[in-house]
């Protein structure tokens, strides 16, 4: 984790991109909950896919933790490593909680 | 029906016969007075059974007369024949009917003018052979004989005189027959039908008016139906010959009416259509009937469709989709039909012709089927070399440097002479290879072409620059000449041309000994283009044949087999030259002769960027004043004139005093110089001097240093030292000169940075102008598709997007794009599917591939590899970087726009 439990984590982001953030990082937040439903029913697939597609545009927004995240989710998914899910979603919940956005401009 | 007139014979001669009158008297004796009124009451009594009886004889004679009549009627209506052919049995009838013992008939001909006598017909009991003979070839004119007059007068003539036929020999025939009673009636029965019929008897017969009305009313009643059928039998006539004629066509032919049914068809028809081809067979039959399906299904061929039924509504059609299946055979069928127009433009018939293609369809197919294996066993070929060459490149890159590592060591004469034959070979081996890949991706279809500005000058340089040392080992001079009026800047592929030029460099200056190797620039005279260039290279080495100018473009040709021997090399390179001007638009060719040297000259069509200046000087530089140190004259020569034509006031001084004191005098002029280009080494004094004095003056930054290839690396580290950043290797050439100028102008903000920026080659990361571009982004995240689209909105390309492989097939049918970027992992149809299906698609309908640009999450081989295959041109791994995606867009975008 790049920053401590109470801290925060600045991320830099494309002021292209400013009006998208938002959005997307709703949308991640609605995966946590995904996520958490997933595990409950043992639905590693839905695991799996929810990690591959988080991983598949986490860097092109910016956060490449969510790149990681989603790329341990896909892969814990695939295997139906119970517990490995349950980190990344908590590292994923605790993320988005402490994440900041700092715009920079193109280029 | 002989018999019946017969018997009848003897009646008509009872006033005259004595042997009747004594059967009339009572036998034995009778008193005369007695007698006398017996015999008149008798008398009175048989005439008046006479008159009952021939009342009788006659009506069973008009019977007879008529009945016969009518069996000739009957005849000629029911089409058996036509009215001259029934006139025999015309004849017969009369004569059987009305008892004549003999008939013979004439036809006018009208031409001629002229009645010929055409035929007869006769009692048993007679023989008038002879007769028949003598008149095969009689003719009489109208008037003469009986013939003659009956036609002439067209009345019927009635004589007891017979033998005044003008034709002697008949007359006496007729004679010696013993005619002695002859009846001529003239008949009218329509064109060429004219004529007369003669009926004769050999009995002085009465005339009977009567009788004669009744033969002349039967026969015109004969001439009425006979001139109604001629008319229609002439008609069917023609119809009939129409038939025979379609029956002898040898296609398939069928011909069918308004109403579909089959009218006439040719026997190769028949043979295939059976019934179908049967005369008055109706084609709402036709599928079921002739077991015509729609080709490759189980569905009967649909009426409507029919071309025959079609051709009926009036379209000239041909139908390549239909087949007639029986006897255990499939016969594919080409079926044309055309409307056959009649008065009011309504069809009247429809022609149809069937050929059979089964054998043509057949060998489309094998040779479809053969194609594409051959296509494919190339591709793999082709792909195969190229992934083994990869392979291959890999390790000997590897053997290189280390090679190269071992040269750098410590070495014996020996060992050095080993390490310089290995990286010779090696080095040899590696053009060899690349030169393989390259041919092999030409072959492939890989090679595509970029689209990228640049600077000719430039180019030509760097070109020149990678030959500059072995054309100086051989004592060759090198030198290129751009013609005024080429542009100077191009939009192109500038490595495909660089290959281009290097394989002619190569061959240029590995077969020529002496004297000099040039590279000219014109414009192509043949095409008006501002683009289209001529590019040449003249050598003055060893020549080739004319008979060899075509081989040593195909691959694996020297210009003779002991050239490899003697000058090595695999022969590909001109292979690739020719494959790649091709492809650029061009042609390539030689003109050569053994001895003589060779040009090689090829055209390039190439495009202008907007604005380009042919050839000018340099904005940038107006009013830029320079100061150049240099005592060698050639090069100071060189680098006043390349300043000079881009617009700089140059200055020149030969010494480093001559210099400091030029330098001073400007500044005090209040127009001091802007830059101060010095060699490192002056007669009077070094470079080094006059830098440190020129520091105390002003600014180091105005200074560039010219150095020697020589003194390079001493001189190096110590413009280091002392802190100049801007130095130039003699010999300059334009494009670095002007360069480094421009740049150590900059840096003394002698001109401003915005000048030089804004170029295609500076301005980065430069977005692609890809307005009018269709894109379609295939992506089933949505994250991904705001992300993709937001990056792609400065772009100016239209774009839709697909959550999936299935509504990006189904778009991409509705109209295709110019550029598809495909995510691989998707639900319904993955990338691969999709991708494949639009490749196919585009394979039917032979559109130009898009390029498609998959989308992966891992950047591992097997992904890679499988999107290749599936068809993808290129691939970006995601997370998708902006930069990443710029330059692939660059590439294909500008492509597809192309």
């Amino acid at each position: 984790m790049p920053a401590g439990e109470g801290g925060t984590v600045t991320v830099r982001v494309d002021e292209t991109l400013r009006d998208l953030i938002p959005h997307y990082l709703e949308n991640r937040q609605h995966d946590v909950e995904r996520l958490r439903e997933a595990l409950r029913r043992e639905d590693f697939e839905a695991i799996r896919v929810l990690g591959h597609s988080m991983a598949g545009s986490g860097g092109g927004y910016g956060f490449p933790t969510l790149t990681r995240i989603g790329r341990t989710l896909e892969k814990a998914g695939q295997q139906k490593d119970r517990e490995t899910v349950e980190t990344q979603l908590h590292e994923l919940a605790s993320y988005l909680r402490k994440v900041v956005v700092e715009f920079v401009p193109e280029g | 029906m002989r018999h019946g007139p017969a018997e009848v014979t003897g009646v008509g001669g009872v006033s005259g016969d004595p042997g009747l009158e004594r059967d009339l008297l009572p036998k034995g004796k009778v008193p005369p007075e007695q007698a006398q009124k017996l015999l008149h009451e008798r008398t009175e009594l048989l005439l008046k059974v006479r008159h009952v009886l021939k009342k009788e004889v006659d009506r069973r004679r008009r019977a007879e007369l008529k009945a016969a009549l009518e069996g000739a009627i009957g005849r000629i209506l029911a089409g058996v024949e036509v009215f001259p052919d029934a006139l025999p049995t015309l004849v017969r009838a009369f004569c059987l009917g009305a008892d004549w013992e003999a008939g013979e008939y004439w036809l006018f001909d009208a031409p001629r003018k002229k009645l010929f006598w055409r035929g007869a017909w006769w009692k048993e009991e007679l023989d008038l052979t002879a007769f028949e003979e003598a008149s095969f070839e009689a003719a009489v004119s109208p008037g003469e004989g009986l013939a003659g007059r009956t036609w002439e007068s067209a009345q019927n003539q009635w004589v007891h005189v017979v033998g005044d036929d003008p034709n002697r020999m008949r007359a006496a025939e007729a004679t010696k027959a013993g005619f002695r009673t002859a009846l001529g009636l003239p008949f009218h029965s329509g064109e060429g039908t004219d004529g007369v019929l003669i009926l004769y008897h050999r009995a002085v017969r009465r005339h009977e008016d009567e009788e004669v009305e009744f033969m002349a009313k039967l026969l015109r009643q004969v001439e009425r139906l006979a001139t109604w059928k001629w008319g229609d039998q002439a008609h069917q006539q023609r119809v009939q010959e129409v038939g025979r004629i379609i029956s002898g066509l040898p296609l398939a032919t069928e011909v069918v009416n308004a109403q579909g049914e089959v009218v006439f068809a040719s026997q190769p028809a028949r043979l295939l259509l059976n019934k179908g081809a049967q005369s008055g067979f109706n084609l709402r039959e036709f599928s079921s009937t002739c077991l015509a399906y729609v080709s490759g299904t189980d569905k009967l061929y649909p009426y409507e469709l029919l071309p025959q039924v079609r051709a009926i509504k009036g379209e000239a059609c041909k139908v390549d989709d239909l087949e007639i299946r029986g006897g255990g055979r499939t016969t594919a069928l080409e079926v044309w039909a055309s409307p056959v127009y009649g008065e009011g433009g309504k069809t009247d018939y429809a022609v149809s012709v069937f050929v059979d293609v089964s054998d043509f369809k057949r060998h489309k197919i094998e040779l479809q089927r053969a194609k594409e294996a051959a296509q494919a066993a190339d591709r793999a070929k082709s792909e195969f070399v190229s992934r083994m060459s990869h392979e291959i490149r890999t390790p000997l890159n590897a053997i290189l440097g280390m090679v190269d590592l071992l040269w750098e060591t410590t070495l014996n004469q020996d060992q050095q002479e080993y390490v310089r034959i290995a990286r010779n070979a090696g080095s040899n081996l590696m053009s060899l290879v690349n030169n393989i890949l390259d041919l092999s991706r030409v072959e492939a279809g890989r090679m595509e072409l970029a689209a990228t500005a640049f600077s000719l000058e430039e180019f030509l340089d760097r070109t020149t620059d990678l030959f500059a040392l072995k054309a100086h080992q051989k004592g060759l001079e090198l030198t290129y000449y751009v013609d005024p009026g080429v542009p100077e800047r191009l939009i192109g592929d500038p490595v495909r041309l660089r290959q281009i030029l290097v394989n002619l460099l190569t061959n240029a200056i590995k077969f020529t000994e002496k004297g000099h190797v040039i590279i000219r620039v014109r414009r192509d005279p043949h095409d008006e283009d501002p683009g289209a260039l001529l590019l040449s290279v003249t050598d003055t080495g060893i020549g080739i044949p004319p008979e060899r100018h075509q081989a040593i473009f195909e691959s694996f040709t020297q210009a003779a087999t002991s050239t490899a021997a003697e000058y090595g090399g695999s022969g590909l390179g001109l292979t690739i030259a020719k494959h790649l001007v091709e492809m650029m638009g061009g042609h390539i060719w030689v003109d050569s002769a053994p001895g003589e040297g060779s040009v090689f000259s090829f055209t390039t069509k190439l495009q202008v960027p907007p604005g380009t200046a042919v050839r000018m000087a340099r904005p940038e530089f107006k009013g830029i004043r320079i100061l150049v140190l240099e005592d060698q004259p050639a090069d100071r020569e060189e680098v006043r004139s390349i300043l000079t034509k881009a617009g700089v006031q140059v200055t020149v001084a030969t010494g480093g005093k001559e210099g400091l004191s030029e330098y001073k005098r400007g500044r005090n002029r209040g127009s001091p110089f802007h830059l101060v280009l010095v060699a490192s080494r002056l007669t009077d004094m070094s470079g080094w001097e006059v830098a440190k004095e020129i520091a105390e003056l002003g600014s180091l930054n105005s200074l560039v240093f010219l150095l020697t290839a020589g003194q390079r690396a001493q001189d190096l580290p110590r413009l280091k030292e002392v802190g100049i950043t801007n130095y130039l290797v003699k010999p300059v050439d334009n494009a670095t000169l002007l360069s480094i100028v421009a740049t150590a102008l900059r840096e003394t903000r002698a001109i401003p940075r915005s000048v030089s920026r804004g170029t295609p080659e500076t301005a980065s990361p430069a977005t692609p102008n890809l307005s009018g571009l269709r894109l379609l982004l295939v992506e089933d995240s949505e994250d991904n598709r705001f992300l993709l689209q937001r990056y792609l909105r400065s772009t100016a390309c239209r774009i839709d997007t697909a959550e999936n492989g299935k509504v990006a097939v189904d778009k991409y049918k509705v109209a295709p794009y110019d550029l598809v970027l495909m995510d691989l992992q998707m639900p319904f149809m993955d990338g691969y599917a999709a991708t494949r299906a639009i490749r196919d698609y585009e394979k039917e309908r032979q559109l130009r591939p898009t390029p498609i640009i998959a989308l992966s999450a891992y950047a591992i081989k097997e992904e890679v590899e499988k999107s290749l295959e599936a068809g993808c041109d290129a691939h970006i791994t995601k997370p998708v970087e902006k930069a990443k995606l710029f330059e692939i867009l660059t590439q294909y975008g500008k492509k597809a726009v192309a």
